[in-house]
């Protein structure tokens, strides 16, 4: 029975001086690559007899839509009546063996400046793809800290999420610069050696090290395990925020909850009126969900029709978000970018002076309270008390006012606050 | 006609097209075979080499492939074309030349003005 073996590869296949080294002294201790050894960026080994093998790599032809990529079967009949076996392919390349005590087997490359073309071409590629990872974290980057970012985030994919976005674009782009360089400095030394140029000291330490696998082995293998956990969490992250929207139990029935809100519905915008919910499908509900350093996020959109004594009764709605979140700055910096953000919309109205009623109200409570109203896309009120902040938009404006709607949401503050 | 021009070509290069000069439609293995014979053993091509070699010179028309209907598998058959052979002469001239001058280096003592004038040793220079 053959025992298999499977390694974290300890260099990246653009290393090609660590790469073919690591090969030749695995099979050294009798560690061969199987056919097609490297799968989901691991190595796969079978054992048996020590044998020194020389590997080469050699460019491999890119897949296309229309071509699986791969060696040209006329290469590899080439290739085998030269001795050399095709292994497998390892990213842009192919991984050829031959016994290293064969001497009349020649070299898979014997002109430089030939071998040097060909690995321009992969370096084009790899600086194509680095392009697209730069343009990826330019538009990434301008939703990661743009002046909106952080509150993009909590009412989007979630702050986890977002963080661990941004923390695989930069490994990326770490990865993509590594990729470049090292067929740069790969080219740059075939490119003197086709020119006939000396070989300086410091070039050929540099290629020894390079050589040497082992040096720089643990970190590769702890950057491979992860990067793997990184995906893992991204992915995971991504999932729970996706189930905690689906979830039905962190969606609540408005007219049948009993749980007390800690802001103002419809009908505690005034004494004498009655409130009766409408039947439209996709509101009078709550909807919470939580994140790492947001403890209480709800979300209510509520419509309705409030009625009177004298017999008048208007119609309209009103969304309340309420968040929650770890510190009090937290809370300042989201009420910065939500007025940021509507300040930006091109419906934007102003901001409206608050009454002197209100101002009252406010240094009666006391505390570290921030009001504003304004009109964006609807008229919207947003308060910050301590770390809480709401956000609320009213429409169907002939029911309410903004200091009717600023002095309830203020009262059910204080009330929860106590 | 030469679809795109490869410039000065390599030692590789030219031994490719010197083994295919005036000789039948060649697998690349015999091209491999028949280099190390023209080379007497001091020159090799690896196989990597050749056949980057050979898609060059296909794509620059100095090779083209020629039917084959006993070839097993994707092993091609090529033959040298009058531009490959007329490439295979021009390089064999500019060698021609180069060996010429490096004679005539070699079996004088002339030496450059240049050159005299930094050696301030009288003995050193030409007379």
């Amino acid at each position: 029975m053959k025992m298999h073996r499977i390694q974290i590869p300890p260099c990246r296949p653009y290393e090609i001086n660590a790469a073919q080294s690591w090969l030749s002294d695995m099979s050294a201790v009798g560690l061969h690559p199987e056919q097609d050894f490297i799968f989901a960026g691991l190595a796969f080994f079978e054992r048996g007899e020590r044998r020194r093998y020389r590997y080469r790599f050699d460019i491999a032809k890119p897949a296309t839509m229309f071509d699986d990529g791969g060696v040209e079967e006329e290469k590899q009949l080439i290739c085998a009546a030269a001795g050399w076996e095709l292994v497998g392919i390892w990213g842009d390349f192919a991984v050829y063996r031959s016994p290293e005590d064969a001497a009349d087997i020649p070299e898979l490359h014997t002109d430089p400046a030939l071998h040097a073309a060909a690995y321009k071409k992969v370096r084009r590629r790899a600086l194509g793809s680095l392009i697209w990872i730069v343009i990826l974290a330019v538009v990434w980057g301008r939703m990661m800290f743009g002046a909106d970012a952080l509150l993009d985030a909590v009412l989007g994919v979630g702050l986890g999420s977002r963080f661990l976005s941004a923390v695989m674009i930069l490994w990326a782009l770490y990865l993509g610069v590594e990729h470049v360089v090292s067929l740069h400095t790969f080219c740059r030394r075939l490119l003197r050696a086709a020119r006939g140029e000396p070989v300086s000291l410091s070039e050929l330490e540099e290629v020894r090290t390079e050589r040497n696998w082992h040096s720089r082995a643990w970190h590769r293998r702890i950057a491979f395990i992860a990067s793997f956990l990184l995906i893992g969490a991204w992915l995971l992250s991504g999932f729970a925020a996706f189930l905690q929207a689906a979830d039905e139990k962190n969606t609540v029935d408005l007219p049948g909850n009993e749980d007390s809100l800690p802001f103002a519905l419809m009908q505690d915008l005034y004494d004498d009126s009655t409130f009766s919910y409408s039947s439209m499908d996709w509101t009078n509900e709550i909807r919470q969900r939580k994140d790492f350093c947001i403890p209480v996020h709800l979300q209510v959109l509520q419509n309705g029709t409030i009625a009177y004594p004298d017999g008048t009764s208007y119609s309209g709605g009103l969304t309340v978000r309420y968040i929650e979140t770890v510190s009090e700055k937290f809370t300042a910096l989201l009420v910065r970018q939500y007025r940021y953000s509507d300040e930006h919309d091109k419906h934007f109205g102003g901001y409206r002076a608050l009454s002197p009623e209100i101002l009252d109200s406010m240094s009666a409570v006391g505390g570290d309270i921030e009001v504003y109203t304004y009109t964006a896309r609807f008229p919207t009120v947003l308060i910050r008390w301590g770390k809480r902040l709401l956000y609320i938009n009213y429409y169907g404006e002939a029911y309410s006012s903004p200091d009717a709607v600023v002095r309830a949401m203020l009262s059910a503050l204080a009330d929860t606050q106590s | 006609m030469p679809k795109k021009s490869l410039g000065t070509l390599t030692e590789s290069m030219f031994y490719v097209l010197l083994s295919m000069h005036r000789m039948p439609a060649m697998y690349g293995t015999e091209i491999a075979s028949r280099i190390a014979v023209i080379g007497g053993g001091t020159v090799e091509i690896g196989p990597a080499t050749l056949y980057t070699v050979l898609g060059k010179f296909r794509d620059a028309g100095y090779i083209e492939e020629v039917d084959d209907p006993s070839a097993v598998g994707r092993m091609r058959l090529y033959r040298l074309t009058d531009a490959g052979a007329a490439a295979c002469e021009r390089e064999y001239d500019r060698l021609r030349r180069c060996i010429a001058d490096a004679e005539a280096v070699f079996s004088s003592d002339v030496r450059y003005a240049d050159e005299d004038a930094q050696n301030p040793d009288p003995a050193l220079q030409t007379v």
